[in-house]
């Protein structure tokens, strides 16, 4: 799976399941805009664990992580490339 | 599926349970009534390595899985009757000792584990505010920097242990446009200027388990007391529940079995209309169902622990098993009175003490409507 086909996919999820309705840019923090709450992230790592059989550690459960859409998607490539 | 334990989980279990009724009763009926903490049991349990069931042995611990940490923790809530002890047990280890082995740097491990674990200094954790309780998130005490300090200045109500706490691991905000994101946990040693305590507040049950309101006033506290990154505190507090939600429940399920011990004697004892009142269905049935709690109970817990002993994540099972076994412990107790009729009723008789302690497991950690909110959503509602 491509780095730009995991971006795809998260965005599809966050877009449909957590926050429908919601625009976003891909480095936009979606923290401070009100995208992702504390338990539409909780949903996002099961999607993340399910989708691209990446298991999140609690070191890694950070905001760094999860700010924007790209840090996301590094972090899952970065993750699947261990 | 195997779900049987290993002959050292077996083995050990049993021990626990064999301190716990030799060495952690006492007289309960005269602690609560004082609202006591048991200190000699506090310590009895340090000496016993309970404080360090989840440490390394590198820092004095016990070094155990969570699994068998869970069936330490059944296995005190089985031989104690002291609820009080058992929840400020576990304030200490869920709320203060894992989030420092799981996000503190090694400095922060070596200067509080050892003595956490030892029991010598009382740990947990300040998160609940007047106006934040169920939405923790929305909480409004603020540490902002000021050069290689953070100034911390806050209200926190309802904080488990703060009374006799040592060490409490304060979350602050230090960043509120992020709301849940910009929330940071800091090690506050209890006698840091700024910092104060209230008296013991009054509760409906676990009278033994010290509960206070911490203030936070001009709290000055180095960068180094942060704990883990900054804006990792709702992290932190998600990776503490997880295991609050499966071990501090396991005490429930002990006491569970405990009472149920207790209702089967009764009813085996008891005799009305010539005949033993577990002969009668209504008795009966209420004792199977007793039963049927602890089994599914135990099954969830167990899962649980199994999860988080492989590394992954146990957000809907967590959810689950608290609000089951929180559930089931107040309809159990509710049960047990009914059956010992007004011997229940009496507090003499101790049976009615479960009741008033099992209540609070619907609301910490978490209310029971949160824990639906939670499985709701991770139904995709």
């Amino acid at each position: 799976m491509t780095t730009e086909e995991i971006k795809i996919a998260l965005r599809r999820f966050i877009e449909t399941d957590l926050a429908p309705g919601a625009g976003f840019t891909d480095d936009e923090s979606l923290m401070e805009s009100g995208v992702l709450s504390s338990m539409g992230i909780t949903r996002l790592v099961e999607f993340m664990n399910e989708r691209f059989r990446v298991a999140i550690s609690d070191a890694e459960f950070e905001p760094d992580n999860f700010e924007t859409l790209d840090a996301m998607t590094a972090m899952v490539t970065r993750k699947r490339a261990a | 599926m195997d779900f049987s334990l290993t002959p050292e989980q077996r083995e050990f279990k049993q021990s626990v349970l064999a301190f716990a009724e030799r060495e952690l009763g006492g007289d309960m009926r005269a602690r609560e009534k004082e609202g006591a903490f048991f200190w000699d049991g506090w310590r009895k349990c340090a000496s016993f390595g309970i404080q360090g069931l989840p440490v390394p042995r590198e820092y004095g611990g016990l070094g155990e899985d969570i699994v068998t940490c869970m069936l330490a923790m059944q296995a005190l809530g089985k031989g104690c009757r002291d609820s009080g002890l058992l929840f400020a047990l576990g304030s200490h280890m869920w709320t203060c000792e894992i989030p420092i082995l799981a996000f503190g740097n090694e400095e922060q491990k070596r200067t509080y584990l050892p003595r956490l674990v030892a029991g010598e200094i009382v740990g947990g954790h300040a998160m609940t505010e007047p106006e934040a309780g169920s939405d923790a998130y929305s909480l409004r005490t603020t540490a902002v920097a000021d050069g290689d300090h953070y100034v911390l200045n806050g209200a926190k109500t309802f904080i488990s242990n703060a009374p006799i706490a040592d060490l409490l691991l304060v979350f602050a905000t230090t960043n509120p446009k992020k709301g849940w994101a910009g929330i940071t946990g800091f090690l506050v040693p209890a006698n840091t200027p700024g910092l104060s305590v209230s008296k013991p507040l009054d509760k409906l049950g676990l009278k033994t388990s010290p509960t206070g309101e911490v203030v936070l006033e001009e709290c000055r506290v180095p960068a180094s007391a942060m704990l883990g990154k900054i804006g990792q505190g709702s992290a932190i507090f998600a990776a503490e529940m997880e295991w609050e939600r499966s071990c501090l429940f396991a005490c429930h399920l002990g006491a569970m079995e405990r009472q149920l011990a207790t209702c089967v004697r009764y009813a085996k004892d008891r005799k009305q209309f010539g005949k033993p009142i577990g002969s009668f269905q209504a008795i009966a049935h209420k004792i199977a169902d007793m039963k049927v709690r602890i089994e599914l109970g135990e099954l969830m817990l167990h899962k649980v622990a199994w999860l988080k002993a492989q590394g992954q994540r146990s957000s809907m099972e967590s959810a689950i098993a608290k609000l089951f076994v929180s559930e089931s412990y107040v309809t159990s107790s509710l049960d047990a009175i009914q059956i010992h009729g007004g011997y229940g009723y009496m507090t003499e008789f101790e049976v009615e003490r479960d009741l008033r302690d099992a209540v609070g497991g619907k609301l910490y950690s978490g209310t029971s409507e949160i824990q639906r909110n939670i499985i709701a959503s991770l139904l995709g509602l």
